[in-house]
């Protein structure tokens, strides 16, 4: 009895984990609206909301913006002729920097789809977007 | 029993883990368009949807491709990634790109974090030339 409850467990684990590595079910997307579904309050104990983790790092007040990522280009938008990288490449390093450590590719697999939402139709990627949650 | 799947457990962890940063195709189009039970060459499947032989001859895939088909919409036929793109996610439900390889970007596309740019994944055709017209080969050589 205690070895199927063991086997039964195990499995259970197995499965979960199998899940894991399986091809996400077609259409579903579990942050629709990028930044803001993923960077939220509760993420474990840990406050993970973009005005949160952006505060720490002492990066002024974003109490104004309204949607993000739409109004970081606010500032983030290099001059031209600038060294400055853009938006854009800074998200991304951010996200895909030392990816043996870095919770976005760890955690969440690193999928560029949890940012970006495919136009098939179009044929063009696109960045998702969603009302400040703060 | 208990240590097998126990073993299987770990395994399937570690693989949900170090999935992220493995790379099963490095060269992007050529290393998953290959000759197996069906053949998923690019040459074939171009040739069987009725594709010039121009496409042949390109030595680089992709970037042979954009001699006709410049990225900016510039070239003699439609733009590569407005076309690569919506062959491979359109009916997102029946498209083997998404059903079978999960549409993940980065089987395609690599990214350099460094700089945080994101590029398109490069490599050899994995093609012979004379593979697909056999008889007019053949019938030059007899000549």
């Amino acid at each position: 009895m205690r070895e199927t409850s063991w086997a039964a467990r195990l499995s259970l684990i197995v499965a979960v984990a199998l899940v894991g590595v399986m091809p996400a079910t077609v259409g579903a997307d579990e942050y629709p609206e990028g930044c803001v579904s993923c960077h939220v309050e509760r993420t474990g104990k840990t406050d993970m909301r973009l005005s949160s983790l952006l505060a720490q790092v002492g990066h002024k007040s974003v109490e104004r913006m309204r949607q993000v990522p739409r109004d970081c280009l606010r500032c983030h938008r290099p001059d031209e002729g600038s060294d400055d990288p853009p938006f854009s490449a800074l998200i991304h390093e951010i996200h895909y920097d030392v990816p043996t450590v870095n919770t976005f590719v760890t955690l969440y697999g690193g999928d560029c789809r949890q940012c970006h939402t495919m136009d098939a139709e179009e044929g063009e990627a696109r960045v998702k977007g969603g009302a400040k949650n703060w | 029993m208990k240590k097998a799947l126990m073993m299987l457990g770990a395994l399937a962890l570690t693989c949900s883990l170090t999935d992220a940063v493995a790379n099963d195709y490095p060269n992007g189009c050529v290393s998953c368009h290959v000759q197996g039970e069906t053949d998923f060459r690019l040459n074939v499947v171009l040739a069987n949807i009725g594709h010039g032989r121009g496409g042949e001859r390109t030595l680089e895939i992709p970037v042979g491709c954009n001699r006709c088909h410049a990225t900016d919409g510039s070239g003699n036929a439609a733009s590569i990634s407005k076309l690569i793109h919506s062959v491979h996610y359109e009916n997102p439900n029946e498209n083997a790109f998404v059903t079978r390889y999960s549409g993940d970007c980065r089987n395609c596309h690599s990214m350099d974090a460094a700089a945080g740019y994101g590029s398109i994944k490069v490599g050899e055709r994995n093609w012979e030339l004379r593979i697909l017209h056999p008889e007019s080969d053949q019938s030059k050589q007899e000549e």
